[in-house]
């Protein structure tokens, strides 16, 4: 193999886990979402964008 | 024409131009960009699937909620929109198997519900959420 494309390949984890660092630098408490937060939030979604339409359709005779 | 006149014939451009260009480009790079984070299991990616859909779905009912109030569509059209909306977040709310072809088919019945105009402004949004869904596995 290509000494050149060898170091590469070995280098390449360590480029990600900076650029994990670098991004958690930036972007400090941003934790990775859980099953549980998601389905959390599509619950909040649904209920919150039910209301409006039910209260636009009570305006607009739905 | 008065100040009032000039006013609203503007707004009615600006939602115009916003409906046909700018949105459907926003939406179209919002669907692209929403991938599951990678640490999901399956049935939190499905969650995030479902979330995807309802933002997607959200869009185009508010779309055509400022259509309306801006005169651009008529009521009777934003109101098909809307029940649509309605009945497919209840869909995906119950969480069924096949929700994802039902909403496919409640969107086709709404594209024959709306009037020409309607259907002819509300087509980039309809088009895009054909895509957001044949894009999505669960």
């Amino acid at each position: 193999m290509n000494p050149l494309l060898q170091f590469a390949i070995a280098e390449v984890p360590e480029l990600i886990a900076w650029f994990k660092q670098r991004h958690a630098e930036a972007h400090p408490g941003q934790e990775p979402l859980t099953d549980d937060q998601v389905k959390a939030m599509l619950a909040q979604a649904l209920v919150s964008s039910l209301a409006v339409d039910d209260n636009w359709l009570a305006v607009h005779g739905g | 024409m008065t100040m009032r006149e000039q006013r609203r014939y503007f707004r009615a451009f600006v939602a115009t131009a916003l409906l046909t260009f700018a949105v459907p480009a926003a939406m179209m790079t919002q669907a692209a960009c929403a991938k599951a984070p990678p640490n999901l299991t399956p049935v939190g990616v499905a969650a995030w699937n479902k979330l995807q859909v309802v933002h997607d779905l959200d869009l185009a009912r508010d779309i055509a909620i400022a259509a309306e109030a801006n005169g651009v569509i008529k009521t009777a059209d934003a109101r098909a929109v809307v029940t649509y909306h309605r009945s497919a977040l209840r869909t995906v709310q119950a969480g069924e198997a096949g929700w994802k072809a039902a909403v496919s088919t409640g969107l086709d019945e709404l594209s024959r519900d709306l009037s020409p105009e309607a259907s002819q402004k509300l087509a980039p949004y309809i088009a895009l959420l054909r895509a957001v869904l044949a894009g999505i596995s669960s």
